[in-house]
């Protein structure tokens, strides 16, 4: 089973914005984001029991390349970073174009995606990258094994979780917490040096539409919360207990 | 002749084997400072100063072990004397006094053998659990057979009138009763002086195999033991861009240990000191220091044919880890030292530890599951609670005028290192805000790093993540010379481990002190004056191993509360001797489900001294005994010695 992974170069610290009110992502300190090291997890574990490799795509500045080194180091076995100064500001549906066209490219049986990036938070980029490739998709997934109809897999639900038998190739999101990360070893760091990473150009990828649908036209900080009520004293039993009715919580 | 080119002969073949075993070793470069070196050759091996660290064994040891000294000429003098019962040294072999050593300390082996097995038979201490027993009975024996007949050989001498000064040697003259003046006293003179060279013959061709080796490896390997404070940690430069092949990513298989650790292992007389105080073997973990030096040998033993050869060929050696060690062994440790600090030999399980743990971490990524959050906090936030780095500075909204170091500040004359736990801990925060709170009192010029202190890479180094540890103490460095500091305060003991004693390899030499030093010191001057008889009641101090035992101070901590007006009440496992709270080793971030906790069998020592609180001087401590109190639900208290000063000092110590 071939697997792409789809990954994101987020920042680690507090992200700042740019004069054009996009996050500045270049010389700051950034990372794979966490949420999609559970759908490599997952990814690997897959190749690792039923074979077939990782490939982990990104789209971003070349520090994405970071992104992909950390892939490579947890054990994907090629990386592909699609890098174009026109794409600074792509917004989900561009992205998820550039996804998919480089998707595309490679043989695979499955796509895997965290269920949001932990910076813009959209969480519609996946199911739009199914939709381009003309593939079934499940979001939130906790579990997938291969099955005869292509895929079994459990979904999470607020009170558990639903079983879908899903037809390959397609697209899965993967729940944060449904599996362990692995800690890449020195090893690991050392021999990704070795793997191919490609850098398809926007030719190559044949994609058109590439213009932003959306702009961001301005950034307000939301209110700092009012804060909460301070209660003490003999009464303070008597006056949670109303504030939790008040609050329809009892 | 040939009795003896056999036996030499015989225990060259054996011995050689282990011999080129250490030679394919990584060298280890021990041999810096051999003035010290020596001086503890004569301490620890000719005054057998650690072995009387224990009394009764310690004894027991010296009495075999001068003997032995005294009586090596004396085999050369049975050689001599089994070719012609008239043959002996031209000189000692006259004299009364050279007579009366020989009797003397014939007997005192004979004494100590009589302890051994008193200690052995009857007390059976639990630290000989999993020792070879009946070998140690054998070599025993062995001992004993050998001075027997040198006893009776010297009596059977006295009654056959050879033997020049029979009143210097009262022992073999009382025993020279025994025999007659006959014929049947010359065959049982020859039947000894032969019995007693066929035995220390034996024994020698014996010696390779056994665990007695430690008689020819002990000396070399104390004099190749560290000079360092316990608490360092030789560096494993570990540079990225060089050849695959060139890295080595810590201990994996037998041909990774060296030259030092590999003697460790061929030094070990299975005592098992150091299992006695070992904190997880007594809490029921599956990791004895001494079995851990035992599996390890006798891997590297079963594998030195492999190993030698290996200089030659390609071999498949088995890793150490599992074969030798489970995992979980290697994971238990707590690298608190007890068990270095006891060993006879100076055998560093420690290092040899952390050394298999690198391995695991940086070459295998196989380790607790739980102790990945510590990493990736440290990896990814520069420290292990994965806070963001502007919260290092969240405890200073309740202290007034901390100053924060800016980049191009001139250096304060002390620069306070706040520490991870200091700063992102609730409870270790208290800590930090006394101190500050007292350093601004006493007038002291101090500031912080603020956000752009880092974790010191202690819990990554100690985890086994040498290059993670690396990478911090690189960058810590830079800012640290940048700022031009010199002089460093530290509050967390692993903290002012790292930076006093490891960051030197890094570039970074600075004199560092710990919190409890510096309040200490600022007591004597009279710059805080703690109220006595503000009466912090009766107080049992808790000795940090990376302050303890690692680094030696002892004291002040205990000055310090002594001047804040407490009590002190002593544990009966205190000073050198403490018991680790359980957080050491980068067990802090691990989960700890075999047996009992070690911070519970800790606190429960401390509150049976009756002391109304216990005070600690690292937050490691703090936290772990302050769990174990609240566990138990227990009256007594937990806090830092600079929090309890600060009470006593400071009119509103706040925190």
């Amino acid at each position: 089973m071939n697997v792409v992974v789809c990954a994101k170069l987020v920042p680690t610290g507090t992200p700042t914005l740019g004069p054009d009110h996009l996050v500045v992502r270049s010389g700051t300190d950034a990372a794979l984001d966490p949420g999609d090291e559970y759908g490599l997890e997952l990814a690997l574990q897959l190749t690792e029991q039923h074979g077939g490799d990782v490939t982990v795509v990104s789209m971003g500045p070349d520090e994405a390349g970071q992104a992909i080194q950390r892939a490579l180091a947890m054990g994907a076995s090629r990386g592909v970073l699609v890098s174009d100064p026109s794409l600074r500001g792509a917004d989900a549906l561009v992205t998820a174009r550039v996804l998919a066209a480089a998707i595309g490219m490679y043989p695979f049986d499955l796509v895997v995606a965290g269920v949001e990036s932990t910076d813009g938070y959209t969480g519609t980029v996946p199911v739009t990258v199914a939709e381009i490739l003309g593939i079934a998709s499940v979001t939130a997934v906790r579990r997938l094994e291969p099955s005869d109809a292509g895929a079994r897999i459990e979904r999470m639900t607020e009170r558990g979780y639903d079983v879908y038998e899903c037809p390959l190739p397609a697209v899965v999101t993967v729940t944060a917490g449904s599996v362990e990360p692995r800690f890449p070893s020195l090893k690991g760091i050392m021999q990704a040096k070795q793997k191919p990473v490609d850098r398809p150009s926007l030719q190559d990828l044949g994609s058109r539409d590439l213009t932003a649908t959306q702009t961001v036209t301005a950034v307000t900080d939301a209110p700092t919360k009012a804060g909460g009520e301070v209660v003490q004293g003999d009464e303070a039993v008597g006056r949670i207990v109303e504030l939790l009715a008040e609050a329809k919580v009892i | 002749m040939a009795v003896l080119t056999v036996a030499v002969t015989l225990f060259w073949r054996r011995a050689r084997s282990r011999l080129e075993v250490l030679r394919a070793a990584r060298p280890a470069a021990r041999t810096d400072h051999p003035g010290e070196r020596a001086r503890r050759e004569l301490s620890h091996v000719l005054g057998q100063r650690k072995l009387f660290q224990k009394a009764a064994p310690g004894v027991m040891h010296a009495f075999i072990f001068w003997g032995f000294l005294v009586l090596l000429p004396t085999i050369v003098e049975a050689m001599l004397a089994a070719i012609d019962r008239h043959w002996t040294f031209p000189y000692l072999g006259h004299v009364a006094w050279f007579a009366f050593l020989q009797d003397l300390f014939a007997t005192l082996v004979v004494v100590g053998v009589a302890i051994a097995f008193t200690i052995r038979k009857i007390q059976r201490p639990d630290r000989f659990r999993g020792s070879h027993m009946e070998e140690a009975d054998r070599i025993l024996l062995a001992i004993l057979g050998i001075v027997t007949t040198l006893l009776l050989w010297n009596a059977s001498r006295i009654a056959l009138g050879i033997a020049g000064h029979p009143a210097a040697a009262p022992v073999a003259d009382g025993l020279s009763g025994l025999f007659g003046a006959g014929r049947g006293t010359e065959v049982a003179e020859r039947v000894l002086v032969w019995s007693h060279l066929l035995l220390v013959l034996g024994f020698l061709t014996y010696l390779p195999r056994s665990k007695h080796l430690h008689i020819i490896t002990a000396a070399p390997n104390v004099y190749l033991a560290t000079n360092h404070p316990r608490g360092y940690l030789e560096p494993l430069r570990i540079d990225l861009d060089s050849a695959d092949a060139d890295v080595r990513l810590g201990a994996s298989v037998a041909t990774d240990l060296s030259r030092k650790q590999v003697l460790d292992l061929f030094s070990c007389t299975e005592c098992g000191r150091c299992q006695e105080v070992c904190p997880a073997w007594n809490t029921g973990k599956a990791l004895s220091p001494k079995l851990l030096i035992m599996d390890l040998r006798d891997q590297v033993a079963k594998e030195a044919p492999l190993i030698t050869a290996g200089a030659a060929g390609i071999v498949e050696l088995q890793p150490l880890v599992p074969n030798a060690v489970a995992d979980q062994v290697v994971w238990d440790c707590v690298t608190c030292g007890a068990c270095v600090r006891e060993c006879p030999v100076d055998i560093e399980h420690v290092d040899t530890i952390v050394d298999l743990r690198r391995n695991l971490v940086m070459a295998e990524s196989r380790f607790p599951n739980e102790a990945g959050a510590m990493l990736r906090g440290v990896e990814s936030s520069e420290n292990p609670w994965g806070q963001s780095a502007s919260a290092r500075t969240d405890w200073t909204a309740s202290v007034e005028d901390i100053r924060v170091l800016q980049p191009g500040d001139p250096p304060p004359e002390i620069l306070f290192w706040v520490g991870c736990a200091g700063a992102f801990d609730e409870r270790a925060q208290r800590t930090t805000q006394s101190i500050a709170r007292l350093l601004t009192a006493a007038g002291v010029d101090y500031a912080i790093l603020g956000p752009r202190e880092r974790c010191t890479g202690d819990p990554a180094r100690r985890m086994g993540h040498e290059y993670l540890f690396q990478m911090l103490a690189e960058a810590n460095v830079e800012i640290l010379n940048g700022a031009g500091v010199t002089k460093i305060v530290a509050s967390c003991a692993h903290c002012f481990n790292t930076l006093a004693n490891e960051y030197p390899d890094y570039g970074g030499a600075y004199e560092v002190v710990h919190h409890t030093e510096l309040l200490s010191a600022l007591v004597a001057e009279g710059r805080l004056r703690p109220d006595p008889a503000g009466g912090r009641g009766s107080v049992t101090y808790h000795d940090a191993c990376y302050l303890g035992r690692h680094n030696g101070r002892y004291d002040a901590p205990r000055e310090v509360l002594r001047a804040a007006g407490a009590a002190a009440v002593e544990m009966p496992r205190h000073g050198e001797r403490s018991f680790c709270c359980g957080a050491g080793g980068a067990r802090m971030w691990m989960e700890e489900t075999e047996g009992t906790r070690i911070n519970d069998t800790r606190f429960a020592e401390a509150e049976a001294t009756g002391a109304e609180t216990v005070a600690t001087a690292c937050p490691y401590c703090f936290v772990m005994l302050d769990d174990a109190a609240k566990a138990k639900g227990s009256a007594v208290r937990v806090a830092d010695v600079a929090t309890l000063l600060a009470e006593s000092t400071l009119a509103e110590p706040g925190g």
